[in-house]
């Protein structure tokens, strides 16, 4: 969700005057509902611009289009009827000389942010969150009923409390801790007064303090106050928040700072048979798991494996493999672990012993395992832990209650 | 067919049984031979969910006496009572007592609402998101999966359907692979030689077409019985296949715990065999379950068909919540439409009702405990945040982390895209 740099919207105009008459006129809607007469000229990644019958043209991001837009432009993309074509898979065309190859312009790497270090001097509660409450959450709330229909919040974006806030808008995060540049909402309120897509939409923009309020609030690494930790912690999973949830994987993707995997370590990592995928498309995690092959996996397996994707390992799941208490110290390493199934294994207590450490692990699965009540004394001081599975396993009921007490929050399946 | 594959030699009858296989039953016994690996979620954001259970509830279920009760309303209630759930302030039908205890987990959709009033074309919006209309074949939700996404566990076919009846939806514009692989019977797994009742002949034929090409003699040996053969060859396909993923099908395995807790009925076990396929990752199980067109005597069907129902829900969540799998499996219930909330006449029944009815959704990262819209006092229209066929599917798709602007093509051109144009309920995930 990157706005589009100047040089490129004056490069789709360039462009535009060349394809005219390709698309016909047709109306385009955003998800306020607003119509505009325009047709497509040209589509980029993410963004698309249109032009009216008045030839003024448009550069926006596709995804404040209603869905069935978004659709249109994916067909009138895929046909390949449109100058420029979607972005080919080169990443840097002609570096340094004038861009004249349509269809690769290349807009600029957004400057990294500011990193977040030192005390915090704005503070959510108290500075930003009555910005929003007097100029954005009249369309960024709850969903309210009025006339008899829903009304949902813009953009699925809420920025009635600071959990709404981090968790983002229909299409991702809104704000990027200690990254300023990379936030959309600090790019929408920073628009130009007659820019369509400033926020607020209507009504007087956001002063330059208010705006510097909020640049300052997010460079300071966008805490939940100015007691909370810094960055590296600050929007990670508090199992003792309550409410919603900010999208607490990615919080952890921000914290971690790692960058998705060259493929050949994803091979490398796969090579005896490894289910090793990336949490979704370019995503930085990975999740691994034995699928069919789980019983010819053993600690050394695990041993090959790990050492390579240490940082980027967050589910891992061993269910019916053959490993033993010994493989888990490799896997205690990994940072960004928040997901174990160890379901039907023979891992017990000192196994388990080595997992002290994983400070972000949510979901621990030890169904049918040798884990007794001595291991849960290990769990107890995982407090990141949110679901914990002991079916089948040799804890007891009251081990069970002292783990609950210790871990109220956690929901505990025994 | 014993007798062709024994004048081959060991490699070449290996090779025919599992090129056979993989044509007929969409399976690939190596993994690894199959198609260039698709990325298991193809979209941008993580999934919340890797696996989907679709129970489909044949014939129209009657909202108001399952999942949406209105006992402050006798005239449309009849005998029916509501009971607390385990989530406050949420309540269901008599009729579910194991599945209320489960609500702490799940979100109830009480306005659900289409325009299909007639059985058929109800399911088939239901099942791929789009009106029946003019020549095309939609794929169902199920198929797009499979399209869309990669197979996490390549020994098993992506897409199952349990019960499927005369239910004949399928991959429609898709290759046919993505099709469900049709169980007819839970409790014969893939033993059940009647399996090719479940297949019309167009579908038998065609995947019988596929075999032909990988193995030219195989119809000019043995016209005459291609549905013999089709069994035979599927009892030799399953023999070959991974003992540790054949498992899957063989609900003899349960302990008789499991058999009691899901139950002894054709429901009951699909659920299970749908649980023991999830838990070998298959990604799409569809269970049906029929009995819902209740014209007549509507109170004693639906409390009839919810024995089998709750019992079957109830215990697979249940099941799947202890097993620590119901975080990633996302089970949905639901019905191509609801009943009239007036109770008609002498008989007592209830006609179709589509303009508002429920669905029901748990697991998978859907927020527990939760009602999202609402029918009007008297279970007719949708009083708030009403939910379209192509939403609800979105909704899923959504929570599999597929990209649902991604648009495919029929073969005759036109586009399409995974739930239509539906727009994902994101109030219902967590
Ligand atoms: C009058 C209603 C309204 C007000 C007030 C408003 N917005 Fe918006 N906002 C919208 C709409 C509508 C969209 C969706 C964009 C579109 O479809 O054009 C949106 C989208 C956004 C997005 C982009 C979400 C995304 O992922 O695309 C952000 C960020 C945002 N608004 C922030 C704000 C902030 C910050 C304020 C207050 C300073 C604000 N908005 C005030 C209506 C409003």
């Amino acid at each position: 969700m990157k706005r589009v740099p100047l040089a490129w919207v004056a490069l789709v105009l360039a462009i535009a005057t060349s394809v005219q008459g390709v698309e016909p006129f047709r109306d385009f809607r955003n998800k306020q509902g607003q119509v505009i007469n325009a047709r497509l000229i040209g589509v980029k990644g993410d963004q698309v611009a249109i032009q009216t019958r008045e030839g003024k043209t448009f550069v926006i991001s596709k995804f404040i289009l209603s869905l069935a837009d978004q659709i249109y432009i994916s067909e009138a993309a895929a046909r390949g009827d449109l100058m420029p074509k979607p972005t080919t898979p080169n990443p840097n065309p002609n570096p340094g000389t004038p861009n004249t190859t349509p269809g690769t312009p290349n807009p600029p790497t957004p400057p990294v942010g500011p990193v977040a270090t030192g005390p915090a001097t704005v503070d959510f509660t108290k500075d930003v969150l009555p910005i929003f409450k007097t100029s954005c959450t009249e369309c960024h709330k709850a969903p309210f009923v009025k006339n008899n229909r829903t009304i949902k919040p813009k953009a699925g974006l809420r920025l009635d409390s600071f959990e709404a806030t981090m968790k983002g808008s229909t299409d991702g995060q809104v704000v990027k801790p200690g990254k300023p540049d990379d936030s959309v909402l600090l790019e929408l309120i920073s628009l130009e007064p007659d820019d369509s897509d400033i926020m607020p939409p209507k009504g007087d923009p956001l002063t330059a303090e208010q705006i510097e309020t909020i640049r300052k609030w997010i460079a300071e690494g966008a805490r939940s106050s100015i007691d909370a930790a810094a960055p590296t912690g600050p929007v990670g999973p508090n199992p003792n928040a309550s409410g919603p949830k900010a999208s607490p994987l990615d919080a952890l993707v921000n914290k971690a700072n790692v960058r998705p995997l060259a493929p050949g370590v994803l091979a490398t990592a796969s090579k005896n048979g490894a289910m090793v995928n990336p949490l979704a498309h370019n995503h930085p995690f990975l999740r691994i798991e034995f699928v069919s092959i789980a019983s010819s996996i053993t600690d050394s397996e695990m041993g090959r494996i790990i050492p390579l994707v240490r940082s980027h390992l967050t589910q891992l799941d061993l269910s019916k493999t053959k490993v033993t208490d010994k493989a888990l110290v490799n896997v205690g390493k990994c940072r960004n672990l928040t997901h174990l199934d160890l379901r039907q294994t023979q891992i017990g207590d000192d196994g388990l012993s080595a997992l002290r450490n994983l400070e972000n692990l949510w979901y621990i699965n030890l169904l049918n395992t040798k884990v007794t009540n001595r291991g849960l004394s290990t769990l107890k001081e995982i407090k990141s832990l949110k679901e914990i599975y002991l079916w089948q396993s040799d804890v007891t009921a009251s081990g069970v209650k002292e783990l609950r007490e210790a871990l109220p929050n956690a929901k505990i399946i025994f | 067919m014993k007798d062709y594959l024994k004048r081959l030699d060991g490699q070449s009858r290996r090779n025919f049984i599992a090129n056979t296989a993989k044509a007929c039953l969409g399976v690939s016994i190596l993994p690894g031979i199959g198609d260039k690996a698709l990325a298991i979620t193809p979209g941008k954001r993580p999934a919340t969910a890797r696996h989907v259970i679709y129970l489909y509830m044949g014939g129209g279920m009657s909202h108001v006496d399952t999942l949406d009760p209105k006992p402050e309303n006798p005239a449309v209630q009849g005998p029916v009572k509501a009971i607390r759930t385990s989530a406050d302030g949420i309540q269901l039908s008599e009729f579910l007592p194991k599945t209320a205890k489960q609500m702490h987990n799940a979100t109830v959709i009480r306005s659900v609402s289409t325009n299909q009033g007639a059985h058929e074309q109800a399911g088939y919006l239901m099942h791929t998101s789009y009106v029946k209309r003019g020549t095309i074949v939609h794929p169902t939700l199920g198929s797009w999966v499979s399209k869309m996404s990669g197979k996490i566990n390549n020994t098993l076919p992506e897409n199952v359907r349990v019960n499927g009846g005369s239910n004949i939806l399928g991959a429609g514009f898709l290759e046919s692979k993505h099709g469900p692989l049709p169980i007819g019977n839970p409790s014969a797994g893939l033993q059940n030689s009647k399996m090719a009742e479940h297949l019309t002949n167009d579908r038998f034929g065609r995947r019988l077409l596929m075999a032909e090409n990988l193995n030219d003699n195989f119809l000019d040996s043995y016209p005459q019985r291609k549905v013999r053969a089709y069994s035979d060859l599927y009892k030799e396909a399953t023999k070959l296949m991974k003992s540790e993923d054949l498992k899957a099908f063989d609900l003899e395995r349960e302990p008789n715990s499991s058999h009691q807790l899901y139950g002894q009925h054709r429901f009951g076990q699909g659920c299970l065999l749908a649980r023991r396929l999830i838990e070998h990752k298959v990604r799409y199980v569809e269970v049906s379950m029929g009995g819902w067109d209740t014209h007549d005597d509507n109170f004693q069907r639906v409390a009839d068909n919810c024995i089998q129902l709750d019992q079957g829900l109830g215990g697979l969540l249940y099941d799947l919540e202890r097993r620590g799998l119901l975080k990633e499996t996302l089970v949905v219930l639901t019905s191509e439409f609801g009943r009239t909330p007036d109770i008609v006449g002498a008989r007592q029944g209830r006609n179709h009702w589509p303009k508002a009815f429920s669905a029901f959704m748990a697991g998978g990262g859907i927020k527990g405990g939760t009602v999202y819209g609402n029918s009007d006092a008297d279970g007719k229209e949708v009083a708030e945040k009403m939910v379209k066929v192509p939403d609800l599917n979105a909704t899923i798709a959504y929570a599999l982390g597929l990209p649902l602007t991604k648009v495919m093509y029929s073969p005759s051109g036109r586009p399409f895209t995974v739930a239509h144009k539906g727009e994902p309920v994101l109030d219902v995930l967590a």
